[in-house]
């Protein structure tokens, strides 16, 4: 078996999002809770379920294998230079400066630019 | 370091952070100005994103301000005149499917991590105070 640190990124990617897919569509299956937390608990299940058939298996030895792809991806560096950029962007992109605003400013001032509909959206 | 060195140093990351976004989010939104293309939105504030975030760790400011304030600039009352209805729905789902993508990944990825601790008696412990703690803090 390869080791992860070889694979190249479109071969990590693809291991990612087709184990993400499939945990998703596990989910949908049996416990239809949010997508997020029900990846988290498979995801754990997964690799206690790794830590506890390594030993079993000293084979084809599964648990350096992912360590290794986890090296290779980095969470930490992943995560704090990739995907928050991201993540900040699409969360910051929904705000509605002007309702925003409006809301602030109603501490001190009653009236404000905002249309009232825009307030209670 | 001294006091004047923290309060110049913050001033950086957090005022610099926060002007450089507003900055790269009004060029963006000039750029877009006299064009209706949705895809052409979506690269744009892909670009955007990521852009914002580069330069402003490259310049030692805080990448993550400066991206919390180049996103509002989208969210203004000066965008909706550059923005129509539908390319404003295409960018929102486009943005909401990247979120959610990006969230699953990461929860994975954190669900795996734990292959990567060495069990030990302090990590265990801690990570049973945090529940009593989160419970506590919620509001």
């Amino acid at each position: 078996m390869s080791s992860g640190g070889d694979m190249d990124t479109i071969s990590l990617l693809a291991l990612l999002l087709t184990l993400s897919a499939g945990f998703s569509i596990l989910n949908h299956h049996t416990l239809r809770i949010p997508v997020t937390i029900s990846v988290l608990i498979f995801s754990l299940l997964t690799s206690l379920m790794v830590m506890i058939l390594n030993p079993l298996l000293p084979a084809c030895n599964l648990q350096a294998f992912l360590r290794s792809v986890l090296g290779a991806i980095n969470l930490p560096a992943a995560l704090l230079n990739g995907a928050l950029s991201l993540l900040l962007f699409a969360g910051a992109m929904q705000v509605k400066v002007c309702s925003t605003m409006a809301w602030a400013l109603s501490f001190s001032v009653s009236r404000s630019g905002c249309q009232p509909e825009e307030v209670t959206k | 370091m001294t006091a004047s060195e923290i309060v110049l140093s913050f001033c950086r990351e957090a005022i610099g952070g926060g002007l450089l976004g507003a900055l790269t989010g009004w060029i963006a939104l000039r750029v877009l100005k006299g064009q209706r293309d949705p895809h052409i939105d979506l690269l744009t504030s892909l670009a955007l994103a990521t852009g914002t975030f580069s330069i402003a760790n490259q310049l030692g400011m805080s990448g993550a301000i400066a991206v919390v304030v180049a996103g509002p600039c989208f969210g203004t009352s000066y965008s909706h005149s550059i923005f129509d209805e539908a390319s404003r729905k295409d960018l929102d789902v486009a943005w909401t499917l990247i979120d959610e993508v990006l969230n699953v990944l990461l929860f994975m990825l954190i669900g795996f991590e734990i292959l990567e601790i060495k069990p030990h008696v302090f990590a265990v412990l801690a990570t049973l105070a945090i529940i009593p703690l989160s419970i506590v803090c919620a509001p």
